[in-house]
């Protein structure tokens, strides 16, 4: 049980190391938060609420997402969509990802 | 009020102001997209309370919530944690210290009985937990102080910093934060003892059924005092020196060898003297000449060993400075 506890923080630490790369990859178009959450989910990336919605603010604040309130039907909804300086700062991130995709697979290669 | 609404309301009174409505907005649109999509999956109303109660166990306690959306904040960090809680420590040993010489002053002046005895202990120990409180939610106030100015100055200190700036410290040239600390506690309780209540050094005897307490220091030992002062300060100085160059160095070493000759000088001198403690002359005890010599000799005997252990330090000094 202990260890099963531990795997499963092990993986949430893992998912919190390339959610930024994943929602920023995701955001080419404007996206509401839970529209990131089921589109990530759809993908094979399961991420926790508590962990995306705060994230999309950060990433804003950080000035890697812009976001605008729009009414649709009843209700009003946060879109948010990479910005300027996140589509410079993604290939970046995208590169590194690529180096260390490969440096990691070479670790764990049998 | 709604489920959602009493969710939005405990969470929006956890968040800073300036982000409580855009945030309370932002959340709601989020639970009920989520509800929305629920609703759609399972057949249900997206008012059905079950429905609503499982989607906002999902997002978490309002605590949780709003933290998440909060940069981590503490009163004390983890970098000042550890010499706060030395500072803790010896502090609450002390004030422990101070209220048990204070309790044994009380009940061998004041009291006559056991039942009143009881009740000073008891009045005392409510005392103690007031004085304990205060002073430690002081020591917790200062470090929040200086857990609040930090960030700015470690950060500055941090990006400026080499590793060629680490000192290659020799073993014996380490100093303990701990030991100077407590150093400069002792000293501090000592220069309050001697200088404010100098009657609470003294001795406690049975006259006719009634615990009587003494003072003992004589006119000789506060000839003496504007000197030890001197001596006090110049060891808080050396103290301080200490803390600001995290080692000991030969100015230091030169000062503490100083400091301990002039304390092996007073104590001679006192040795020498006039008695600087007598018993009081006015009690039972007073009146025992093989007491009275006996006490002469105790005395003597303290200030013997005060020679004798500063000598060894001094002895120590000089080794720990010449050891290559």
């Amino acid at each position: 049980m202990e260890q099963q506890q531990m795997v499963e923080n092990m993986v949430l630490e893992l998912r919190r190391g390339v959610i930024v790369l994943a929602v920023l990859s995701q955001l080419q178009e404007e996206q509401y938060g839970y529209s990131i959450l089921k589109l990530l989910a759809d993908k094979g990336l399961e991420v926790d609420q508590g962990t995306l919605y705060p994230l999309l603010r950060r990433l804003e604040s950080q000035g890697l997402l812009e976001s605008l309130w729009r009414v649709e039907g009843a209700r009003p909804r946060r879109y948010y969509v990479i910005s300027a300086e996140g589509r410079k700062v993604l290939p970046l991130l995208k590169e590194e990802w690529d180096k260390l995709a490969v440096t990691m697979s070479g670790f764990l290669a049998k | 009020m709604k489920l959602i609404d009493r969710y939005i309301s405990e969470v929006a009174d956890r968040l800073p102001e300036k982000m409580r409505d855009d945030l309370s907005k932002e959340i709601r649109s989020l639970i009920e997209d989520t509800l929305e999509d629920r609703a759609k999956a399972s057949g249900k109303s997206v008012d059905d309370e079950v429905l609503v109660s499982e989607v906002l166990k999902e997002f978490g306690s309002p605590s949780k919530m709003a933290a998440s959306y909060l940069p981590p904040r503490y009163l004390i960090g983890p970098r000042l944690y550890p010499i706060f809680w030395l500072v803790f420590r010896i502090v609450l040993g002390i004030t422990a210290l101070v209220w048990v010489i204070t309790l044994g002053v009380n009940l061998a002046e004041n009291v006559t009985s056991v039942q009143a005895g009881v009740d000073l202990a008891v009045r005392s120990i409510a005392d103690f937990f007031g004085s304990a409180m205060v002073v430690l939610g002081n020591i917790v106030l200062i470090f929040a102080i200086i857990e609040w100015l930090m960030p700015k100055v470690t950060k500055e200190k941090e990006s400026n910093w080499d590793p060629r700036s680490m000192e290659d410290r020799r073993e014996q040239d380490k100093v303990s934060l701990a030991e100077l600390i407590a150093g400069i506690v002792f000293t501090l309780i000592v220069m309050l003892v001697f200088n404010v209540y100098p009657q609470w050094i003294g001795v406690g005897f049975l006259d006719n059924g009634q615990i009587t307490f003494s003072p003992i220091l004589t006119e000789a030992f506060f000839r003496f005092l504007p000197v030890l002062n001197v001596l006090w300060i110049l060891e808080l100085v050396k103290y301080a020196i200490l803390i600001r160059e995290n080692k000991w160095t030969g100015f230091t070493r030169w000062m503490d060898i100083g400091l301990h000759v002039a304390g092996i000088a007073i104590a001679a001198a006192m040795l020498a003297g006039a008695p600087i403690a007598v018993l009081p002359a006015n009690s039972v005890l007073g009146s025992e000449p093989d007491l009275i010599n006996l006490f002469r000799y105790f005395v003597s005997g303290i200030l013997v060993v005060i020679i004798v252990g500063s000598t060894v330090d001094v002895v120590k000094s000089l080794v720990r400075m010449f050891k290559k």
